[in-house]
């Protein structure tokens, strides 16, 4: 029982019961503003008829040729209405609107401590691509896993290739 | 400037810019003046760096000083460089005069109307919302640089023109909507849609929702090149139906929106489309006495059961709204005017509301967002149902009691959490007895606490349970209710790392209880920053304040403050980035968020605490006290600020009348921020308007109104609190309730009317002083009279019979009083010093001591000579004993500061408890983990009180 929009300006000031979670990052104002801006297809709020933000997606498109490819940036959904299957319903959302694009593939990096999200988006079909060093920095350092999902322009499924070494973040694109 | 001359300039700025970035300010100034004084040759970058001075003295607050540079700069008729525009606008932008951004680029185009400079004049009237002169830069600039972008900006500010013009919304969509329209029409004639860009259509879609044309608006989602709109296809469809339905085309509506729920039978918004738009159609056809129209009425509600029905059956359980929407539809039924003749009972068509109701807890209790989706019907129960409703429940959940449950399973506490929160939200719990809830509680920790319990469950099962206990304290104020409540919360956020509402619940807790230590560590853990700030900061705005420690208040409230100045900087530049990128579609929304920041009630009550707090403990010298009292911005429009708090995060499961005690709470407690804030601004004002009257820069007689206005505007404002905060008013005790302000205690503690006696007193002075004559000791009252007021002021040691116990947290009344009687101090240390400084400016030849006795006078006019001679020098003589006796009046401030600090000893070493000390009883097992905790939470608490104690001691030694 959801109902996915488009996000608004006015969810910053009332996303606190998501963005509360420990996993979830809250950024300044001109990063969620930049994807309402420029991606709003990518940027989708789950609302429960009482009002409250049950979930919300984050991404974008990005890439050149074979590398062109959809990006979960941020996935979150609030405790109170977690086991409903948001989060794999907003990644399908996602990834249709990326296989629209044409993409080749949907990628999203997790804390690699994340274990019940890596769980959650094997589970959906997506394989770790490569470990990104210290990719996470501030109060709790990190590392990342690069996650990935072949769309159906990448039939041989090559971006699902892994790596077989870790990378450090500052050579990832 | 060359290429060689722009790296020898690099270079020798280059230790400005460094010094800059580190924040180093001093060392940046110094850097600057080496640079004017050693390179004054230096003409092409001599205005840069005297900008660059100016910008590193508003950032040491010398905002005054950076003006006198910046003022002898910004004129007309000068070139100015790019680097020294952008150093203007830091200057202006850090010291919150965005208009002068706007004056400097309306300046800079008339000798350069470059194409950078149009664009940022036209940034900068977008940031002052003046979008009519922004019109005209678009249209000028496209004239200029013949670029269509440009003349979509100026359609853009026609449509922004129409959105603020909210006092006469009909001229605005007769004239500036359709001059919009027709611009949009003749440049698309023209040049076409761009191709792989949304602009035009963007800006089309705008006119047309703004001329209300809801037909033309789904025709326009309809069209093939609408798929360039920045939306997904989804979105798309949605919007379409969305405007059907503002098109009174019901049937239309209802008819795609069956389709689409066919493929998404869990899409609630398409579901509210086809009840709104039968209902609407249903409306209408039984306002007509035509029984055909009645007819069709029944079988548009029966199409809508058969609908359900089809869907459900199809669903199988999978989805929820299928199963909710029943009751949806039912209630907004029973909101229609008129009942359908031959339908009063919708029971055939949407089954038996308890026995749904019943299925649906049976099908879907394991999910933790059940409670929240039957929780939106309880209101449309009748006292029977909800009775039969919980009679089904608790012989449903005997059944589940008595099921076996595998290993890690946690089924049978969801099912516990949802039947006690529905019990909860159906007024069960008030009919309980005192016993009943006990036991009741009992079960929770046993619950809370069992072995293997997962987080999420261990926090929502807190989370309830303490709401339990919150009612029992804001009901009955039953503080050992509300310690157990601290104990369990603590018990939980020791080990449960992800649940972040027992922190939450603390911080609230915490804060009524002066625990500023355990706060800081709180927030800290929840990471509470940026957005979070601003609608989470009503948790903890003031009790940095009320707790006397200034110096963390004035830090706290500097963070929320800048993050402010940072989102309405981060807000402006994506809406300049949607003007360039042609993203009309967000910008009215992003420049209202920006008016948000702008106006919100929480940043001006910072602003507000921390220009007082700075004042009246933290500067020295006595200008620079005046010049931030009385603040660099005009008045504050009081009654335009913005409520952005969110109350939302501490959930409630109470019955539906808690929304109207919510709903008051949040009214209440906007006016007190504001009522509190407006009491601080206007006495900093009225005090600096005291300070104003010394300036050789202010004109006289506006010193002189200014004075006599800010006091009145005081006087008023004061009265107001006390007329509409009596003492007896008890803060908001809600759970979701914000950190109290206390105003009623501060205005009702005789302080404020001290402040407003010399504040009176100065009035009083200035005319005095004005006419010539000197003023007498009585105008500020005795020292005795003082030492009478001072003392009650101080009197903070709770009160106590011999023998008598003092109650639970005793300590924080006498806290509070503490710091509120230190800033009075203070304030009136503050006062004194600026009426001392007008006599010495005012008074005329004030001699530095008594008159020499005169010899004896011969003859009339000698005498007469003499006496006015005496009589002079008397006068005289009482500006000077005036002075004495001030500064007689700071030794009693000071003697005040040291009783006051005794006091401070003298609780401390009171041996009463702070805690309540029968903390569990008669709660088994669960006595022993609530006792366990208590030691480290009275510690913490007494930790905290001793900082508070410890600081304003500081305070004391350093300012009195």
């Amino acid at each position: 029982m959801t109902t996915l929009r488009p996000f608004d300006v006015e969810d910053l000031f009332k996303f606190n019961n998501v963005n509360l979670d420990i996993n979830t990052e809250t950024y300044g104002f001109q990063f969620y503003l930049h994807y309402m801006i420029n991606f709003p297809e990518y940027y989708q709020v789950a609302e429960h008829p009482n009002g409250q933000i049950m979930a919300y997606v984050m991404g974008k498109i990005e890439g050149r040729d074979t590398n062109w490819h959809g990006h979960v940036t941020a996935l979150s959904v609030a405790p109170d209405y977690r086991r409903l299957g948001l989060a794999a319903y907003m990644m399908e959302y996602l990834e249709k609107t990326s296989e629209a694009r044409k993409a080749f593939f949907v990628d999203l990096f997790v804390r690699v401590s994340n274990t019940v999200a890596i769980e959650l988006y094997k589970k959906l079909g997506y394989v770790v691509y490569r470990q990104i060093i210290g990719y996470y920095t501030g109060d709790r350092d990190e590392d990342a896993y690069d996650m990935r999902k072949s769309l159906s322009r990448d039939p041989e499924r090559k971006a699902m290739i892994p790596l077989n070494h870790p990378v450090h973040s500052r050579d990832v694109d | 400037m060359s290429k060689a001359e722009l790296a020898i300039l690099e270079r020798r700025l280059r230790p400005i810019y460094d010094s800059l970035d580190s924040q180093n300010y001093k060392k940046a100034l110094a850097e600057c003046e080496k640079v004017l004084k050693k390179h004054p040759a230096t003409t092409a970058a001599k205005s840069y760096v005297q900008v660059l001075k100016a910008l590193t003295l508003v950032r040491l607050d010398k905002v005054a000083d950076a003006m006198e540079i910046t003022d002898a700069l910004d004129v007309a008729g000068v070139h100015h460089d790019e680097f020294t525009l952008q150093a203007f606008v830091h200057c202006y932008r850090d010291s919150n005069q965005h208009m002068k951004v706007v004056s400097l680029y309306e300046k800079i185009i008339q000798v350069d109307p470059s194409e950078n400079n149009l664009t940022q004049l036209f940034m900068a009237y977008s940031r002052e919302r003046m979008y009519k002169e922004q019109q005209k830069i678009g249209l000028r600039l496209y004239k200029d640089l013949n670029v269509t972008t440009y003349y979509y900006w100026s359609v853009m500010s026609l449509i922004l023109q129409y959105l603020q013009a909210k006092e006469n919304p009909e001229l605005g969509k007769k004239m500036l909507l359709p001059l919009a329209e027709k611009m949009c029409e003749t440049q698309i004639a023209k040049t076409g849609y761009t191709e792989g860009a949304s602009a035009e259509l963007e800006l089309e879609l705008l006119i047309l929702e703004g001329q209300e044309k809801w037909k033309e608006c789904a025709e326009f989602v309809d069209r093939g090149e609408a798929a360039a709109l920045p939306m997904a296809p989804y979105n798309l469809v949605e919007k379409g139906m969305a405007y059907l339905m503002k098109d009174e085309q019901y049937a239309k509506a209802s008819e795609l929106a069956v389709g689409v729920v066919e493929n998404m039978p869990d899409n609630w918004n398409i579901w509210k489309i086809i009840i709104s738009a039968t209902l609407s159609q249903v409306e209408k056809l039984v306002g007509s006495e035509n029984e055909e129209d009645i007819e069709s009425a029944r079988l548009l509600i029966k199409a809508l059961g058969d609908l359900i029905g089809r869907i459900q059956s199809k669903s199988e359980f999978k989805h929820r709204a299928p199963y909710i929407v029943p009751f949806f539809a039912h209630m907004k039924l029973g909101e229609i005017s008129r009942k359908i003749p031959g339908m009063e009972d919708l029971t055939p068509i949407f089954g038996d509301k308890v026995k749904k109701m019943l299925l649906y807890v049976e099908k879907f209790y394991t999910k933790p967002v059940c409670f929240a989706d039957l929780q939106l019907y309880f209101k449309d129960m009748t006292d029977e149902q909800k009775q039969e409703f919980l009679k089904g429940l608790t012989s449903w959940m005997s059944g589940i009691s008595a099921a076996e449950q595998a290993e890690g399973d946690e089924s049978k506490v969801w099912a516990i959490i949802l039947m006690e929160r529905c019990r909860r939200a159906l007024g069960e719990y008030d009919k309980m007895t005192a016993d009943d809830h006990r036991s009741l509680f009992q079960q929770f920790i046993a619950q809370i606490a069992a072995k293997g319990r997962s987080e999420h469950a261990q926090g929502v099962l807190c989370n309830f349970t303490t709401a339990h206990l919150w009612d029992a304290y804001r009901k009955e104020n039953d503080a050992e209710k509300f310690y157990e409540m601290i104990l369990l919360l603590e018990f939980v956020a020791t080990t449960n790392r992800t649940d972040p509402l027992c922190k939450l619940g603390l911080v609230r807790a915490y804060s009524g209880l002066c625990a500023t230590g355990r706060i800081s560590a709180l927030v800290k853990t929840l990471d509470i920053k940026a957005i979070q700030l601003d609608t989470m900061g009503h948790m903890t705005f003031p009790i940095y304040e009320t707790s006397g420690r200034f110096n963390l208040a004035i830090i706290n409230n500097t963070q929320l403050t800048m993050m402010y100045e940072q989102a309405e900087k981060e807000i402006q530049d994506c809406i300049a980035q949607s003007y360039r990128n042609g993203k009309f579609t967000a910008i009215p929304r992003m420049a209202a968020a920006s008016q948000k920041m702008r106006l919100s009630a929480q940043k001006t009550a910072c602003e507000v605490m921390n220009r007082y707090l700075s004042s009246l403990f933290v500067l020295d010298d006595i200008d620079q006290i005046t010049v931030t009292l009385w603040g660099d911005e005009d008045p504050i429009d009081w009654k335009q600020l913005i409520d952005t708090r969110d109350f939302t995060v501490i959930p409630y499961t109470e019955t539906s009348d808690y929304e109207n005690l919510l709903e008051d709470m949040k009214k209440r407690t906007f006016q007190e921020l504001i009522d509190i804030s407006e009491l601080r601004s206007t006495m900093c004002r009225a005090l600096g308007a005291v300070g104003r009257v010394t300036h050789d820069n202010m004109e006289p007689r506006l010193a002189r109104l200014q004075l006599k206005m800010t006091v009145m505007e005081y006087k008023n404002h004061l009265e107001h609190c006390c007329k509409e905060y009596p003492s007896f008013l008890i803060p908001s005790k809600l759970a979701q309730s914000p950190a109290p302000q206390h105003l009623a205690q501060w205005v009702h503690s005789g302080g404020p009317q001290m402040i407003l006696e010399y504040l009176e007193a100065a009035v009083k002075l200035v005319d005095i002083l004005d006419s010539g004559e000197h003023p007498d000791i009585s105008l500020v009252g005795t020292r005795t009279e003082m030492a009478k007021k001072l003392i009650k002021l101080i009197e903070v040691p709770p009160r106590r019979e011999e023998g008598e116990k003092l109650p639970p947290f005793w300590m924080v009344d006498s806290i509070i009083k503490s710091s509120r009687a230190l800033q009075t101090i203070a304030a009136i240390q503050v006062v004194l010093r600026l009426i001392e400084k007008v006599v010495l400016k005012l008074a005329k030849n004030v001699p530095t001591a008594a008159p020499e006795s005169l010899s004896k006078p011969k003859g009339k006019k000698e005498k007469k000579a003499a006496e006015e001679a005496i009589a002079k020098a008397l006068d005289e003589c009482k500006a000077v004993v005036f002075l004495e006796h001030i500064r007689a009046k700071h030794v009693e401030l000071r003697s005040a500061g040291n009783f006051l600090h005794s006091h401070f000893s003298q609780m401390l070493a009171y041996e009463d408890k702070h805690v309540p000390t029968n903390v569990g009883e008669g709660l088994g097992k669960a006595q022993l983990v609530l006792q366990e905790m208590s030691p480290s939470v009275e510690s913490r608490l007494q930790r905290s009180y001793l900082n508070a104690f410890e600081d304003m001691h500081t305070t004391i030694k350093s300012r009195f």
